[in-house]
């Protein structure tokens, strides 16, 4: 009975050490993306992997920048009610 | 025995899930959780003006009472909203490892420090039996309700005028780009008519950031920090407008350099 206990005790840690590992290497919040790739020279290439339409830039750059941007929010606080 | 250890297991086993579930909990989870909690102090503020209104209108026990347990309730709401929103903060610095150090550091130090100390607040709230309870506690928890969200708040701040900034870095480095590639075209006045524009627009989203990294810097004890949170907030919000108006330029003159092929 005591070995079903310490079983138990370790699948927790297991699980509990899942958890944790989910918070720090699964999803995560990007402070600053860019939709296009970059080749090994850095210039940035479209989509389809056609060449620069204009050097070092694409339209999925500015599209990714303009999406960053319309997700950025400020909340205020609530505060306590009135007396 | 066995009944005991079957009742240990048991609960050791809800307990590990709770702890799982809860580290799992994402910043965006947190965030929302947040604004629900947000809304429920809102609502309990309402309930309490009303029962407020109704006692003011008719002096009774029963709405003497209702004025205070609906006291406590916004109070044990905003100490709720207060919570949540510390936890939305501690997820958002954990996921994101490419915030300054020192910002991350003091903000996982300040909300631990405060998640401890709600607890204790709660204790006092559940502790109030009559109106004048609720007016000494309400005092009280003014200043210590303040004090669990000042520093994170301000740093907090700091964070988002960082994340604004490196968006401006980021639109710069494009109008820089666009700018040096219409510069070898023939007919360019009307793109550097929209480059010039999306510049401005950049310039003013930094003195923007810049304004609101200075109220930040004033949301302090004493003082009126939540206003001043509030106050640099405002500027970030006048900020990303400038942003995406330049973004809106530099779209505009893409498009123009795209057709001149």
């Amino acid at each position: 009975m005591y070995m079903l206990l310490a079983g138990v005790l370790i699948v927790m840690v297991l699980v509990c050490g899942c958890g944790q590992k989910g918070q720090d290497g699964g999803e995560a919040t990007p402070l600053q993306t860019t939709g296009a790739a970059e080749d090994a020279t850095g210039q940035t290439t479209q989509g389809d992997g056609g060449p620069p339409v204009i050097e070092g830039i694409s339209q999925e750059d500015l599209d990714a920048l303009g999406e960053d941007l319309e997700a950025l929010e400020f909340e205020d606080l609530g505060g306590l009610p009135d007396r | 025995m066995n009944t005991m250890i079957f009742r240990i297991i048991t609960g050791l086993l809800v307990l590990c899930l709770c702890i799982s579930a809860a580290s799992a909990l994402t910043a965006t989870d947190a965030k929302q959780d947040w604004l629900d909690a947000k809304q429920r102090s809102l609502d309990a503020q309402v309930a309490h003006k009303e029962a407020k209104i109704d006692w003011a209108a008719d002096k009774t026990d029963d709405n003497n009472r209702k004025v205070i347990d609906t006291g406590k309730d916004a109070l044990h709401a905003a100490l709720d909203e207060a919570e949540a929103w510390l936890v939305w903060k501690q997820r958002e610095v954990e996921e994101n490892p490419s915030l300054p150090a020192d910002l991350r550091a003091s903000i996982e130090d300040d909300v631990d420090a405060n998640l401890a100390k709600i607890d204790a607040l709660r204790d006092e709230v559940d502790a109030i039996e009559t109106r004048v309870d609720l007016g000494i506690t309400f005092l009280r928890m003014v200043g210590e309700y303040l004090e669990l969200l000042t520093y994170v708040a301000r740093n907090s701040g700091f964070v988002w005028a960082h994340v604004a900034e490196t968006y401006a870095d980021t639109a710069d480095a494009y109008e820089a780009k666009l700018r040096s590639a219409a510069e070898a075209m023939p007919d360019n006045a009307a793109i550097v008519e929209r480059l010039d524009h999306a510049r401005d627009e950049i310039d003013s989203a930094r003195e923007n950031i810049d304004n609101a990294r200075e109220r930040y810097g004033q949301v302090v004890l004493p003082g009126t920090p939540l206003i001043q949170f509030s106050s640099g907030n405002d500027y970030l919000r006048i900020a990303r407008g400038d942003l995406l108006s330049a973004h809106r330029s530099m779209n505009q003159a893409y498009a123009l350099m795209v057709a001149q092929g």
